[in-house]
């Protein structure tokens, strides 16, 4: 029975994969060798290819699908993976979940992963693509199994499922096991068996074909598949700047599909600077919504629009964590105090000549000496608090922090006379520290206890000879954001503190397109190890958008971040060059699902796998 | 809203409530006072010194938006390119109803257009009326509110439809309020391509202002314009990826939305042959990427006419004999030599290698078929052969190849293989001129070693060829070029490459040609003063300045795709628009205000363009960095 089924599948596979995308009657082959999809010498047409039964003839999807170890995976699984050469038509209306061993008593697990294999249905539908019309009988039956109830999504969030694929001995049937510990891990495993998936032409004769009519097409699954994946970093992440220029939601939307894709989680979200404050504040709604902050009144997100965007980011396995960045990088939004007899919240707010007053116009500095600022800063974390999960990181920017800012408020400089304090160096050192433990204090009397993580951009104030006179340890989190060769994240890890790295030199994604700095390409990107430490939450890669808006996002941020995430959540031994074929399959991948990801080489080089190194 | 803001503050600062109430509600009272509590307008911007300046919107105070700001502001207002003659701008805006816009094409004696011209001349009305819609955020905005508008288009000459080096493209255009109820424009032009241009520029002198809520046009408007070079063109390679019709046509719109004139169309390479040739099918069907992935006779007839409506050329290059391969396979051996050898740095600059092998007649046959179904479908009034990066070496690893240079009595010196290829260009202009029904048509190249001092008079014409420079823009080669009599476009690497700066796809590291190129620079690339550089006299009268007929910017597309098409060429290709179309002696800092309002154009009108900076900087004009 078995050898017979197996038979009617290989037989299947060869007729359905002979043929990539057709109209007018000719057609390329591919054909997997030591672990490279080569293509065929010359084409052949419809009428010559019926009844070959050679199984080495495949579409360019087909061959991928199952050549090399990892066939087009992204990331490749970390623990021991075989993917069969074998595989079944199957179309997506004919498939069966079975969440029944998702451990389940009222916490929303089930329900979490019913909508998960919705968006996944949602990932086949879009790879079948148009005419996707051909009815398969064979059946799919797909098995989640998890066991916590835990929803939590954070550092310590068990990320790993085991997915296997196998044929049963009954006829048509396939059963896709995927067993988790927590519904995250069992979401990547739909993700994964999403990529174990291809779209190939239906097979000739069957009314597919003619000029006139367009070829229809349906899905192939690899089978024999049996796996296991964890990720190698838990802090896999993005930045997004939406204060340099506004980001709408339905952008950040199309990047969160696209993290999920590739097993991103979690979504950095640098909503304010000096230039905007488009998150609107109930509690201090000057901030954004009455425009003091705001580009404009349709350039803010309202805090529905958070919640939305939380929960989007949740079924698609990524989190979000807020950065309210101060007391630097905070002008426009906030110049409303004195008229509303609060004072003066910010300093140097659009100052000129900007470089007297700060790195890059407009200016603007948090006035960390008004008492009224942290009134203002407790409204505002109040209504973070309101939206985001309990527990869930603040990132509180610090990043960037101009003396002579402060040095030119009348205000700033009387304040600290009156205290005794001097005007150099030190002094304002110790003025920022005061800044961020009043900011802290806030915070914790909000939140009711003093555990909520922190994390802080590299600063003066994170330099290894005074952090820990400024912060401590087992609440700060300290994001480094300097070259490759820079020793400062290895030397805050000898200190005991977390860290999150952006390595500027490779993983800042707006490089190469502004003053000396070189675009970061994607082997680069992938190339760059950080250690596997404890203490290494992981990195993240760094949108900023002075030069980026909703019209280049996509271009800017993928396919480049995907390398990143391979080499967050695998790690590899090996360089760009072991992973092309992959990483050009997945940023195809991206593409189909509606993300516009930058080209990487000629159309020339994916059709001809390894004749373009 | 003020009301819970009163509420959350009363509860938080209940010491300071009194003097904050106070001002608080001396906040609202001047919300209510200025009737605009509905919009929430905060801001309003003003024309100072030339900038739009962001201020609070006070009391008793009609507010400006920003758009209507920026066109009255500057002296050239938001037109990208600026005119080149009489520029009298009104600097008063009215509003107009945008369901009673009248436009009509009359000739020069009065009459109606003739069909040839008329036909041209509805679709660029039409057009026009397609980018006025496009200001629209909502349905709801085009409000009968405002004047009606008369536009009356005079076209001189009934019959041209083709644009060539000869047209004139030049236009007037005159606004003025005729009475209480109406705006009158008068556009007046020699040929379409003037006609077209008008619209345009009236286009731009058109905007939707959301503090008064109205579509507003500037009054008292005098504009005599015409541009400075009369080749302005970009290229497009759809071998390396393929670009669907509809990003070229996209591309077009972006053309003509800034007056470039020229598309440049890089149809084949060794990578893919996407041209569908009616007389040799085959080309394709073995040389696309896939059989979707292809130009059919329709398709390029569409995109030619899309084109033509919007005063854009449409050149093809048929490159050759080098960068082809991809396409060649069922012809036989030996017609093509060295396709996809490896290693490929032995014998090309980039993979996938191959070249027409010279020696073989089989070519020439399937060449004149080439060019004979480009002829059918194209109108350009001159041609494209590319020869470009030939390599010896490739040529040289063909026994084919060898035997026959022995057999005519040729060795193998580099000489012996310019020799070589100067029969190959000759055969193949033969079969080029047989394609055009026996007549001379000009012959674009690219910079090679065929066109360098020593050979360029000894095998190239400059009576026929055109000869497109890529080497940086202070190479000596190029004097040569221009001393002997060849007439030139620039595309120097160094300021028009628009592929460059981004990672290398066959090696560590980025491009060949990185870094990026910012828009300042391209903006600054002026062929004159990069010939005055290298001593060539170019001042006007001189025979040296007719021979430069303009710039084109490159797209090699290696590395990109649809998906980031419009962010490579937008908005740079705009900023080389008004280097070709104005040649200003100012830098781009003058224009730089018009650069950003024309990027903003560009997106409204569909066009994926690059940002240049943050839209606070948009929005506080003069306030940031420049970083020429």
């Amino acid at each position: 029975m078995k050898v017979a089924y197996l038979l009617q599948v290989l037989s299947a596979a060869a007729c359905l994969c002979a043929a990539e995308d057709s109209g007018p009657g000719w057609q390329w082959s591919w054909a997997c060798k030591s672990g490279r999809c080569v293509k065929s010498e010359y084409p052949i047409s419809y009428a010559s290819s019926r009844g070959i039964s050679n199984i080495t003839r495949k579409s360019q999807s087909a061959c991928r699908l199952t050549c090399g170890q990892y066939g087009a995976l992204w990331p490749h699984p970390t623990g021991p993976t075989t993917i069969g050469e074998q595989v079944v038509a199957f179309h997506p209306s004919i498939i069966r979940f079975d969440l029944l061993e998702v451990v389940d008593s009222g916490r929303g697990t089930r329900e979490y992963l019913a909508a998960c294999t919705q968006l996944f249905l949602d990932n086949l539908l879009v790879e079948c693509g148009a005419n996707c019309s051909v009815v398969s009988d064979t059946d799919v039956y797909v098995r989640l199994v998890t066991r916590s109830q835990d929803l939590t999504l954070n550092w310590n969030t068990d990320e790993t499922y085991t997915l296997d694929i196998v044929t049963s001995s009954r006829v048509n049937s396939v059963t896709v096991n995927i067993r988790a510990e927590t519904v995250y891990g069992a979401r990547h495993g739909l993700e994964t068996l999403s990529q174990l998936v291809a779209r190939v032409p239906a097979p000739l004769g069957g009314g597919g074909r003619g000029h006139s009519s367009p070829r229809k097409h349906l899905l192939i699954m690899a089978t024999n598949v049996r796996l296991s994946d964890a990720p190698i970093f838990r802090h896999r992440g993005l930045m997004l700047d939406t204060a340099r220029n506004f980001l709408p939601l339905y952008a950040m939307k199309r990047t969160l599909d696209a993290m999920a894709a590739s097993k991103l989680n979690v979504l950095h979200w640098h909503a304010t600077d000096s230039q905007s404050f488009p998150l609107e504040s109930p509690r201090v709604p000057q901030l954004a919504r009455r425009r003091f902050g705001a580009y404009s009144s349709r350039q803010v997100y309202t805090p529905q629009d958070v919640a939305y965007l939380l929960e989007y980011a949740r079924l698609r396995g990524v989190r979000i964590i807020m950065e309210l960045d101060a007391p630097s990088h905070a002008g426009n939004g906030w110049q409303w105090g004195e008229a509303a007899g609060l004072g003066q919240l910010a300093v140097c707010v659009n100052q000129q000549p900007w470089r007297k007053y700060c790195i890059q116009p407009p200016c603007g500095q948090l006035n960390p000496t008004n008492p009224n600022l942290y009134r203002v800063l407790r409204d505002l974390y109040r209504d973070i608090l309101d939206i985001f999960p309990r527990g869930e990181p603040l990132h509180m920017g610090g990043d960037e922090v101009y003396f002579p800012c402060w040095n030119s408020s009348a205000e700033i400089v009387n304040w600290m006379e009156a205290r005794g304090q001097g005007r150099g160096q030190a002094d304002f050192l110790q003025l920022w520290a005061d800044y961020q433990s009043t900011a802290l204090g806030t915070l914790d009397e909000e939140v009711g206890h003093s555990n909520t993580p922190i994390i802080l951009w590299s600063s003066h104030l994170t330099e290894p000879g005074v952090i820990e006179s400024f912060l401590n340890k087992d609440r700060y989190i300290i994001q480094t954001w300097v070259p490759a060769s820079s020793s400062l994240p290895v030397e805050l890890l000898a200190k005991g503190y977390r860290v999150i790295y952006s390595t500027k030199d490779t993983w800042y994604l707006d490089h190469g397109f502004w003053g000396s700095t070189v675009y970061h390409n994607w082997r680069v990107v992938y190339d760059n190890r950080i250690p596997r430490k404890a203490g290494v939450l992981g990195g993240e890669a760094c949108m900023w958008s002075e030069l980026v808006d909703n019209q280049s996002l996509d271009a800017k941020v993928w396919p480049r971040t995907a390398a990143m995430a391979e080499r967050l959540w695998a790690d590899p031994e090996t360089r760009s060059s072991s992973a092309e074929a992959r990483f050009y399959r997945h940023r195809q991948r991206l593409v189909t699902r509606g993300i516009r990801a930058d080209a990487v080489s000629p159309a020339y080089c994916y059709q001809n796998e390894g004749e373009c190194q | 809203m003020i009301v819970a803001l009163l509420i959350c503050y009363t509860k938080e600062f209940l010491p300071d409530f009194i003097i904050r109430m106070t001002l608080l509600l001396l906040l609202m009272v001047s919300f209510i006072a200025t009737g605009n509590w509905a919009q929430e307008r905060v801001w309003t911007w003003q024309c100072q010194e030339g900038r739009c300046v962001k201020q609070l919107l006070q009391r008793n105070e009609t507010p400006q938006g920003l758009e209507a700001c920026k066109l009255v502001c500057d002296i050239y207002s938001t037109l990208w390119p600026r005119p080149t003659g009489k520029v009298e701008l009104g600097r008063v805006l009215v509003p107009i109803n945008y369901n009673a816009i009248t436009i009509i094409g009359i000739s020069g004696e009065g009459r109606a257009l003739s069909e040839n011209v008329g036909q041209l001349f509805s679709t660029a009305a039409d057009n026009f009326r397609n980018r006025l819609t496009t200001m629209f955020k909502k349905q709801e905005q085009r409000t009968s509110g405002g004047k009606s508008l008369q536009v009356q288009v005079t076209i001189h000459d009934s019959s041209t439809r083709t644009l060539t080096m000869e047209s004139d493209e030049s236009y007037e255009l005159y606004i003025s309020e005729a009475d209480y109820s109406q705006v009158h424009c008068n556009i007046v032009s020699a040929q379409f391509f003037g006609a077209n241009y008008g619209l345009e520029t009236l286009s731009q002198l058109t905007t939707f202002d959301d503090a008064a809520d109205n579509l507003v046009i500037m009054r008292d408007v005098n504009i005599t314009d015409s541009p400075a070079f009369p080749f302005r063109a970009l290229v497009l390679d759809t071998a390396r990826n393929y670009f669907s019709v509809a990003s070229i046509k996209r591309t077009i719109d972006g053309m003509a939305a800034s007056k470039l004139n020229t598309f440049h169309w890089h149809l084949t390479d060794s990578h893919s042959f996407p041209f569908q040739s009616s007389t040799y099918p085959q080309l394709s069907q073995y040389g696309a990427y896939t059989p979707q992935q292809i130009y059919t006779p329709q398709d390029i007839t569409s995109v030619v006419e899309y084109a033509r409506a919007r005063g854009v050329r449409v050149l093809p290059e048929f490159d050759a004999p080098a960068h082809v391969g991809e396409g060649w396979q069922w012809a036989g051996p030996n017609v093509t030599v060295c396709v996809n050898a490896q290693p490929w740095n032995k014998y090309c600059v980039e993979p996938p290698c191959g070249q027409l092998n010279p020696t073989n007649d089989t070519v020439y046959e399937i060449l004149g078929g080439i060019y004979h179904d480009i002829f059918a479908l194209f109108d350009s009034d001159m041609f494209h052969m590319g020869g470009d990066e030939v390599n010896f070496e490739c040529w040289r690893s063909s026994l084919d190849i060898v035997n026959w240079m022995t057999s005519q009595g040729m060795g193998q010196t580099n000489d012996d293989y310019l020799q070589l290829w100067d029969m190959f260009q000759k055969k193949a202009y033969m079969k080029v001129v047989e394609a055009n029904g026996g007549n001379e048509i000009p012959i674009v190249l690219w910079t090679s070693h065929l066109t360098a001092e020593g050979a360029i008079d000894k095998y190239l014409d400059n009576e026929i060829y055109i000869i497109q420079i890529w080497t940086t823009g202070r190479d000596a080669a190029i004097a040569n070029l221009v001393n002997k009599g060849f007439r030139v476009i620039f595309s120097n690497y160094d300021a028009l490459y628009f592929d460059c700066g981004f990672g290398a796809w066959v090696a560590e590291g980025n491009n060949w040609c990185s870094p990026y190129i910012g828009w300042h620079k391209v903006y600054m690339n002026n062929p004159y003063t990069l010939l005055t550089n290298l001593g060539v006299d170019v001042s006007p009268g001189t025979a040296a300045r007719e021979l430069v007929l303009g710039a084109e910017a490159a797209l090699w597309t290696e590395q990109v795709d649809e998906s980031s098409l419009d962010g490579r060429f937008w908005p740079r290709a705009a900023a080389m628009a008004e280097r070709l179309w104005s040649n200003p002696d100012e830098g781009w800092q003058q224009a730089e205000y018009r650069m950003l309002a024309h990027r903003e154009r560009l997106v409204q009108r569909g066009i994926q363009s690059e940002a240049l900076e943050p839209q606070w900087c948009y929005q506080n004009e003069g306030s940031c960095p420049s970083q020429g």
